[in-house]
């Protein structure tokens, strides 16, 4: 990181790493906080007494610049990726995730902040307290939460669902990996609502929860008027935090569309061949995967086109001479997978003006994809070569 | 369980007033709000609570069956007040039309308060907390539900990628495709519903945070399933399932209009139950009743701005968007028609007039729906011919080039052996079959019974619209009553005559078109016989068809029709015995044809007469005897009846030899004469067991007689005769074999010493002694 790396392609793999990286950290908090939320199902009592494990651990001196500076490089290298985008006609998946990565910023800031206004009133934060103010206090801050909970799990669980998918093998990971997706959230958003239904009979003046020993019991510790002028703070570093965030994103693609406004557009006519034949014209600069894709040309694409499955390979069978070489990360995959000296994933060729003329190496239902077969060929490769 | 009996009646009610949705005139959509909302006005001042406990009553199922069967009196009720005069009837409905007008005026009045009011009504109902709850809880399920569907999901997706992308060729292929994936996404689509609405029922709720609740995620599945739907249809996102004769970026943009007229209408239902529910759980305030109505017609008035709004965008952009050009005027006409049916049924649920709009809607949309349907029919058999004679024809030219690869290889063989090329210049090409469309039968029939299918469920639905149950309108004695019944089951018999009698046209028709007649001189086949039925059964079952459709419209004006069964039956028995003959000629007729005793141009012999079949009518036959006479019989009169041309016939020939003939070479030569019948291209393939001898069948007096045989088809044994004989005679001769003539040796003693004349003379009178006992010549043999 300290020096500058020789080629800018080499940019994008660490770009990429350390995207995947501080989202794998966020990731794992998110899991455990919502899973100190699926206690609630149980009993508020018992959100409170894992709170310290569950939650404590990640809100520690430590974990707590870990956590932040993981927020900041995922956002930056998050804001990179946007502008990097050559096309916005994008698959489902990843328009989600865009769009669950655009809110999250303005959604999660006021939690953040409001959050760590509790210690500077003299108060803990327990779930106890927490829950009261959610449920009773201020209903639609509560809201917030469910939506910032949706939308963060959704983000994330793209993310490493994505990542998970592209790994050679995957498929016993991600047997795991699918009903743990969908049982966290469900369980934490039940456990809210439950903890609710266990906290509001009290501000109704029925009878509900009470904390056996509530740390906040004598409210807070510092004068009304601190108290109040410190809430008017968080409250507004929130708002300015989220706003702050969206004007980034928006700046991002502002930058993103002078970028493929000044860039050169030449056109490029594709022809596929083999089995599903297709020809179509794309404009360069765009990937032949985003070609494809604007084309409603089926291509196999199991990372949609981050440069790391190696299902989208084509075989170049002519126009050869204007494409440039595999970069090192192209170079890997394409090694990984044993494949022949024509083929390119579609996904990392940026085909220059002219004709191009290819065949897709993995057909488009995955028909003929078999990750057993091809680890069998590379093991008897590498036996081979030893 | 009492609340999901509750959620599946909802559901059926949303289904069922959402089906109108898909076409254009959806404004219909709002209806059953102001009913509902209209419902709450007797509540009068009851409190809360009273009202709490009289839902929790109504939810209960003994309540609710105690209810219908109370309900049951009431509707004799308004069975008796449809007998009122019809002046009266006329007095309800104006003074009806004159209570709405004036609630309309109210509520034009109160329109800029509504908001306002509503507001109110809303705070009194719901605390601010308890509303983000209910947002809590509707987003806590969908993203259950949801989850729950992505995890269902992750395990199908690989097939319906598979499902989506396998080239498909034949229509049948992609419909059995786009089945398969419909059964799937609905698959995801209930584990959705199961996933929400089942951890929904697993809570207790506050009754209106329930009935919201469900309200909503009713609206989430009701719009999902109907682009599920459109889905199935169009297959936007994979045009190897598209049913229908468009592109992708029609299918997409019709998928989007759907989608956003769904929504909304969807949406602007759910608000106006969501009105009726709150008034429920509330005291009635004098006014709310106004803004209620107010407020539906408000939402009416957006479903109709949504709903002109994509009508007029669908038909200016499709057209665009299609690569066949579409005709302006036929496509302003269908814009046109559909703006004002619109328009037309908001204005009659303005006026409160319910039966009137749903009978617009359904009448609106049964008119396109069947020219669609037919076109889309037409469309998918177009596909399968067009499909079935791709593939023939790459059949055939594969087994052309088959042969042509085959040719090749030979034409080389022959020129290695150095052969003249007219050898290898004698095989032809093989002819490619003709090609059969096989749907030809088909198509007629399906698109009679979709028509069928269509106007029924168009017919139901009207019946339901103006509450008239068509099961039991028998016991309705009313004028209307009578007047729908008799028309709703003329209806029905007549579309029932229409599609058997489409059918049965259809394939008689096509039977009869595919008949080849004989060609000159060769036997007809089996099939010549049912060309003789298949008309008179055509005939027979238009006549019973027309009868029955007749006596049951007779039946349902109310004509007590037994008498005419009654005497239709003795006029039946007296005709019979007054045409016994007639009868028995057409009876028997149709078992002779059924034995397949002759069929037409067949050679047979009835009685004493022979000659070929020339016609068939229902009661006679008529033969022409091959010298061109013609007889007609009755069928009756035929006792027994000989067939000449079935299957083969055996002929035997006599010649006659002298006693020195050298037998072996007879037979050799036979056998030689056999052989080149047998090779003769006219007649030879006719022949199935050629010439051959049969020895010595008798001796007599003055020669041996040599039989020989032969076995051909029916009708070709005359000319094998005559060849037979040429032949036989020639080769003989070139043989040295003298046919025996009858000759007289008279033996005289010393005989050699007469003079010639009196050896004549001898000769003379030798001669007239044999020719006396031979008595008069045999008749010619008969011969067509």
């Amino acid at each position: 990181m300290s020096e500058a790396p020789p080629e800018p392609v080499n940019l994008t793999g660490v770009r990429r790493g350390l995207m995947i990286g501080s989202g794998l950290v966020l990731f794992a908090f998110i899991t455990c906080h919502l899973v100190n939320l699926a206690l609630g199902l149980h009993s508020v009592a018992l959100m409170d007494q894992w709170r310290w494990v569950l939650s404590g651990l990640w809100t520690g001196p430590v974990m707590r610049i870990v956590l932040a500076v993981a927020l900041l490089v995922h956002f930056i290298s998050a804001l990179v990726s946007i502008y990097l985008r050559n096309t916005l006609r994008i698959p489902a998946y990843d328009m989600a995730q865009l769009v669950a990565g655009i809110l999250i910023v303005p959604l999660l800031a006021p939690h953040v902040f409001g959050i760590m206004a509790y210690p500077a009133l003299g108060l803990v934060a327990t779930y106890d307290l927490v829950l009261r103010f959610f449920w009773t206090l201020s209903p639609v801050d509560g809201l917030r939460q469910v939506v910032l909970l949706v939308v963060v799990w959704l983000h994330g669980t793209i993310g490493v669902y994505t990542w998970l998918r592209s790994r050679d093998g995957s498929a016993r990971t991600l047997r795991v990996f699918y009903p743990v997706v969908v049982i966290v959230p469900v369980i934490a958003l039940l456990g809210y609502v439950e903890a609710g239904r266990q906290v509001i009979p009290l501000a109704e003046g029925g009878t509900g929860y009470v904390m056996a020993d509530d740390p906040n019991g004598a409210g807070p510790k510092v004068s009304p008027e601190t108290a109040r002028q410190i809430v008017t703070a968080a409250k507004r570093n929130g708002r300015v935090a989220g706003q702050v965030s969206l004007v980034l994103v928006v700046l991002a693609f502002a930058a993103r569309a002078v970028r493929i406004a000044v860039q050169d557009k030449g056109r490029v006519q594709v022809n596929y061949l083999g089995r599903r034949k297709a020809a179509f014209a794309g404009q360069s600069g765009q990937t032949l995967l985003e070609m494809a894709r604007l084309n409603d040309i089926p291509h196999a694409n199991v990372c949609r086109g981050r440069g790391r499955c190696g299902t989208c390979r084509v075989r170049v069978l002519k126009g050869e001479d204007h494409l440039p070489p595999p970069d090192a990360r192209e170079r890997k995959v394409l090694d990984h997978w044993n494949a022949g000296p024509r083929e390119r994933l579609a996904c990392q060729l940026h085909p220059q003006d002219g004709f191009l003329e290819v065949e897709r190496v993995v057909q488009p239902d995955y028909s003929d994809l078999d990750y057993a077969q091809t680890r069998a060929r590379g093991g008897q490769v590498a036996g081979e070569t030893s | 369980m009492i609340r999901l009996a509750a959620v599946i009646r909802r559901l059926l009610l949303c289904m069922a007033v959402c089906a109108g949705l898909v076409a254009a005139p959806a404004v219909a959509q709002i209806v059953p709000a102001p009913q509902e909302t209209e419902a709450p006005t007797d509540a009068g001042n009851a409190s809360p609570n009273d009202i709490r406990e009289l839902m929790r009553l109504l939810a209960d199922p003994q309540i609710q069956n105690w209810l219908e069967e109370a309900a049951g009196p009431s509707e004799e009720l308004t069975a008796n007040a449809a007998k009122a005069s019809f002046r009266q009837i006329i007095e309800t409905r104006l003074a009806a039309f004159g209570e709405r007008v004036e609630s309309l005026g109210l509520a034009w009045k109160i329109i800029p308060r509504v908001p306002e009011v509503l507001g109110a009504h809303w705070e009194s109902q719901l605390s601010p907390a308890q509303k983000v709850r209910s947002l809590t809880y509707l987003l806590t399920f969908l993203v259950i539900g949801f989850g729950l569907e992505w995890l269902y999901r992750r395990y199908l997706d690989m097939a319906l990628l598979r499902i989506e992308l396998a080239p498909k060729e034949a229509p049948l292929q992609k419909l059995a495709g786009a089945a398969s994936r419909a059964a799937i996404i609905l698959g995801g689509l209930l584990v959705f519903a199961i996933g929400s609405i089942g951890t929904f029922e697993m809570f207790h709720w506050p009754p209106l945070v329930a009935a919201v609740v469900l309200d909503f995620l009713t609206l989430v599945l009701v719009v999902r399933a109907i682009l599920t739907l459109s889905l199935f249809v169009q297959a936007p996102f994979a045009p190897e399932l598209r049913l229908v004769p468009y592109g992708t970026p029609v299918a997409k943009h019709l998928h989007r209009l759907l989608c956003v007229l769904s929504v909304s209408v969807g949406l602007a239902v759910v608000l106006s139950f969501l009105l009726a529910r709150m008034s429920a759980f509330q005291d009635m305030a004098a006014d709310l009743q106004a803004v209620v109505l107010a407020q539906s017609v408000m939402l009416a008035g957006v479903i109709l701005l949504v709903a002109w709004g994509c009508i007029w965008i669908g038909f200016r952009r499709v057209p665009r968007l299609t690569e066949t050009p579409c005709n302006p005027s036929v496509t302003r006409f269908w814009r046109n028609y559909a703006l004002v049916s619109v328009g037309a049924a908001f204005g009659f649920w303005l006026i409160g007039a319910f039966a009137m709009m749903w009978t617009l809607v359904i009448v609106g949309l049964a008119v396109p729906g069947l020219r669609l349907l037919a076109a889309w029919i037409d469309h998918f058999f177009d596909q399968s011919t067009a499909a079935l004679h791709e593939q023939h024809e790459a059949e055939a030219a594969a087994e052309l080039a088959a042969f042509e690869a085959a040719e090749a290889a030979r034409q080389a063989e022959v020129a290695q052996e150095g052969e003249t090329q007219d050898s290898a210049l004698a095989v032809e090409p093989p002819a490619a079959p003709e090609f059969h469309d096989p749907y030809a039968t088909t198509r007629p029939i399906v698109k009679r019974a979709a028509r069928f299918v269509l106007l029924i469920a168009a017919v139901l639905a009207l019946a339901s619209v103006w509450g008239v149950n068509i099961l039991s309108l028998s016991e309705d004695r009313s004028m209307a009553g009578r007047a729908l019944e008799v028309l709703v089951d003329s209806f029905v018999a007549l579309l029932f005559a229409d599609l058997v009698w489409t059918w049965a046209k259809t394939v008689i028709d096509k039977r009869i078109a595919d008949y080849e007649p004989p060609v000159d001189g060769q036997a007809p086949g089996p099939e010549a016989r049912m060309i003789t039925l298949l008309p008179l059964l055509r005939t027979i079952l238009m006549v019973t068809l027309l009868t029955m459709v007749g006596l049951s419209v007779l039946t349902a004006l109310g004509v007590n029709i037994a008498p005419l069964l009654a005497g239709a039956g003795i006029l039946g028995i007296a005709i019979g015995f007054g045409t016994q003959s007639l009868v028995r000629d057409i009876v028997a007729g149709i078992f002779f044809l059924i034995d397949d005793a002759f069929r037409l141009g067949e050679y047979i012999e009835v009685g004493d007469l022979v000659g070929t079949v020339e016609s068939i009518s229902i009661r006679s036959m008529r033969i022409r005897h091959h010298r061109g006479k013609v007889h007609t019989v009755p069928y009756g009169e035929l006792k027994s009846l000989t067939n000449h041309s079935r299957d083969w016939v055996i002929m035997k020939l006599e010649f006659r030899v002298p006693f020195d003939t050298d037998l072996m070479l007879v037979k050799k030569l036979v056998k030689k004469v056999g052989a080149e019948l047998k090779a003769n291209e006219h007649y030879g393939p006719s022949i199935l067991s050629t010439l051959k001898s049969q020895g010595v069948r008798r001796m007599e007096e003055f020669n041996m007689v040599v039989g020989v045989k032969f076995m051909t088809k029916p009708g070709e044994q005359w000319l094998v005769r005559r060849d037979a004989y040429q032949k036989v005679r020639d080769i003989f001769e070139a043989n040295g074999i003298r046919m025996a003539e009858r000759n007289v040796k008279v033996e005289i003693a010393g005989g050699d010493q007469l003079d010639p004349d009196t050896q004549k003379a001898v000769a003379g009178a030798a001669q007239d002694a044999i020719d006396k006992p031979a008595g008069p010549p045999k008749p010619v043999p008969d011969e067509p």
